[in-house]
């Protein structure tokens, strides 16, 4: 068997449904006889927590996060929410894609679009979901512009509409599919920051996300504990924390020493992950 | 989502193309006022006028302002109106009828393999029947008439339709659907709320193919039946050799399609206003 490293990183906390998100032994193949895209991945995440899961492109880190929101099915494993185990999507949770020009309706406002996953509930009467939609739209600053089409927006307001729409469902846990990465880097680096605002703003109910990316300088910019995946069929090759200061900033955030640190750690954990285990030391992870 | 058998050729025309985030502009021609190409149209005119006065003396091609007063004192008359009225009314029974089938049945074929497997070989053997063969089935079935006419054109123009609507409800793209469902709607919500409103730009540009197959329709049907209508008033010029009026005839019908068209492409403008970008990308 293959999930030697997963099993070690997760022998700690097996069994531990406590958590506001605990992934159990997840294994999935899309069809009979083609290989596994996961691999028994177990991990877990505390309320209020910033994960980032990496990996190399194509290691199934969007399927993996596509199993854990209740959009596919695990050929075997579970995904526990809140000590419950998922059955479909659960309402603690909110998706945010990376094609944001597939993942916005485009005959829709970008008000509309924000209602979306509101429009049909009916334990919110109608003044409560305007408030909810004008509220996600403040938070990422796109007040004046809730007439527009999402086509008459930049690339990065898009995004942002998709995270208020995101938001104005008022999940729990933020589930982020490589959110930035169809943006420039400028706007990149702006998203980021307003995702940082959002958690700040959201306090503590509602404060936990779990984001999927391959840029290993957002992952640690960002989270407060990575998840590094390991080719496929995918495991958990390694969880380690980012002990940055806070509040994050990105030039000093990025020029700290620990950002550093990290930095070449996971380098070299994706780059070479099961020889550096045999041969080499290397920092060890304080997850 | 993939499209297992061959497309046709118009659903392939038709199919949503990839939204450009919002980078064109609302630019272009808006109701197709274009002096440029009406000052052409208008010399060809006088050109042509100066070929049949001088050159072209067949009693057969008469001169662009003999067809002119042709087509004032007949409609001063009345008779070409009122052939004017039965082929537009027939038009649009035909269309609307096709256009009412072809949604509900595309968008049922979208929605369920099992539909589309179960008629998909008898849609197969149909569609490429050139709907004028059906022409005397539907003379001994429903008899001369308007009934005719709009059968002929509603079956003619109903595939386009159905066509574009099942690929469209059928092509909708997975992430919009996983969207949805990660918010917890559920299959129907799905298909109403996110299959149907992506599937309307691929719907639009099936009308707009089928709106010029209806015309066409209306128009021979009536000229084989000889059931009234603008085909019939034009066949009735020809036998009596009254050239003018059969060219007054021809070029009121030209003259139909081209408001038809302008009229389809305003509604598609408006109604599916977000596939705006990409049609001035791909300039269709």
């Amino acid at each position: 068997m293959r999930r030697r490293a997963g099993e070690r990183h997760v022998a700690g906390d097996g069994g531990d449904r406590t958590g506001i998100l605990h992934v159990e032994e997840l294994r999935k193949r899309y069809a009979p006889d083609t290989p596994l895209v996961c691999d028994g991945l177990s991990f877990n995440v505390n309320q209020g927590e910033f994960v980032a899961i990496i990996g190399p492109s194509g290691c199934g880190k969007s399927t993996l996060l596509r199993m854990i929101a209740g959009i596919l099915s695990p050929t075997s494993g579970d995904v526990w929410v809140g000590g419950r185990r998922i059955d479909g999507p659960p309402p603690e949770m909110a998706l945010v894609f990376q094609d944001y020009t597939r993942s916005l309706y485009p005959w829709l406002t970008v008000e509309r679009n924000v209602r979306f996953p509101l429009a049909k509930r009916r334990d919110l009467d109608k003044a409560e979901k305007a408030e909810r939609v004008a509220e996600a739209i403040r938070t990422v600053g796109l007040t004046g512009f809730e007439k527009y089409s999402p086509g008459q927006l930049s690339g990065g307001m898009q995004q942002r509409v998709a995270i208020a729409r995101a938001l104005a469902f008022q999940p729990q846990i933020l589930l982020l599919d490589e959110p930035f990465a169809s943006v420039d880097a400028l706007t990149k680096e702006g998203l980021e920051d307003t995702l940082l605002d959002v958690r700040d703003r959201l306090g503590a109910s509602g404060n936990t996300m779990l984001m999927v990316t391959h840029d290993i300088d957002e992952a640690i910019y960002l989270a407060d504990r990575i998840v590094v995946l390991s080719k496929p069929p995918c495991v958990v090759a390694e969880e380690l924390s980012v002990d940055l200061p806070v509040p994050r900033t990105q030039v000093e955030s990025r020029s700290h020493p620990e950002f550093l640190r990290i930095r070449a750690y996971v380098h070299d954990v994706m780059g070479l992950t099961d020889q550096r285990r045999r041969t080499h030391g290397g920092p060890q992870p304080s997850a | 989502m993939s499209l297992t058998s061959a497309p046709t050729e118009e659903a392939v025309a038709g199919a949503p193309a990839p939204v450009a985030p919002g980078r064109a502009a609302r630019r272009g021609p808006r109701l197709g006022v274009n002096p440029r190409g009406f000052a052409f149209a208008l010399g060809l005119l006088v050109v042509i006028e100066l070929l049949t006065a001088t050159l072209v003396t067949s009693a057969y091609v008469p001169r662009p302002s003999e067809v002119g007063s042709a087509l004032l004192s007949e409609i001063g008359e009345g008779d070409i109106l009122s052939g004017l009225g039965d082929t537009l009314w027939a038009y649009l029974q035909g269309l609307g009828i096709a256009a009412g089938l072809g949604v509900i049945l595309g968008a049922a074929l979208g929605a369920s393999n099992v539909a589309y497997q179960t008629f998909r070989v008898v849609i197969e053997f149909l569609r490429p029947l050139p709907s004028v063969a059906l022409i005397p089935f539907s003379i001994l079935l429903l008899g001369v008439g308007s009934t005719t006419t709009v059968a002929m054109i509603a079956y003619a123009s109903f595939w386009p339709i159905l066509f574009n609507t099942y690929y469209g409800v059928r092509g909708v793209h997975a992430t919009s659907v996983e969207t949805a469902r990660s918010f917890g709607v559920g299959g129907l919500g799905v298909f109403f709320r996110v299959q149907i409103p992506s599937a309307a730009t691929s719907v639009a540009a099936g009308v707009r193919i089928s709106a010029s197959i209806a015309l066409i329709l209306v128009i021979t049907v009536e000229m084989l039946t000889r059931s009234g209508g603008l085909g019939h008033y034009i066949v009735r010029m020809q036998v009596a050799i009254r050239t003018e009026e059969m060219y007054a005839g021809i070029f009121l019908v030209g003259l139909i399609g081209y408001l038809i068209s302008l009229v389809v492409g305003h509604l598609e403008r408006r109604v599916v206003f977000w596939n705006v970008d990409s049609r001035e990308d791909g300039g269709r």
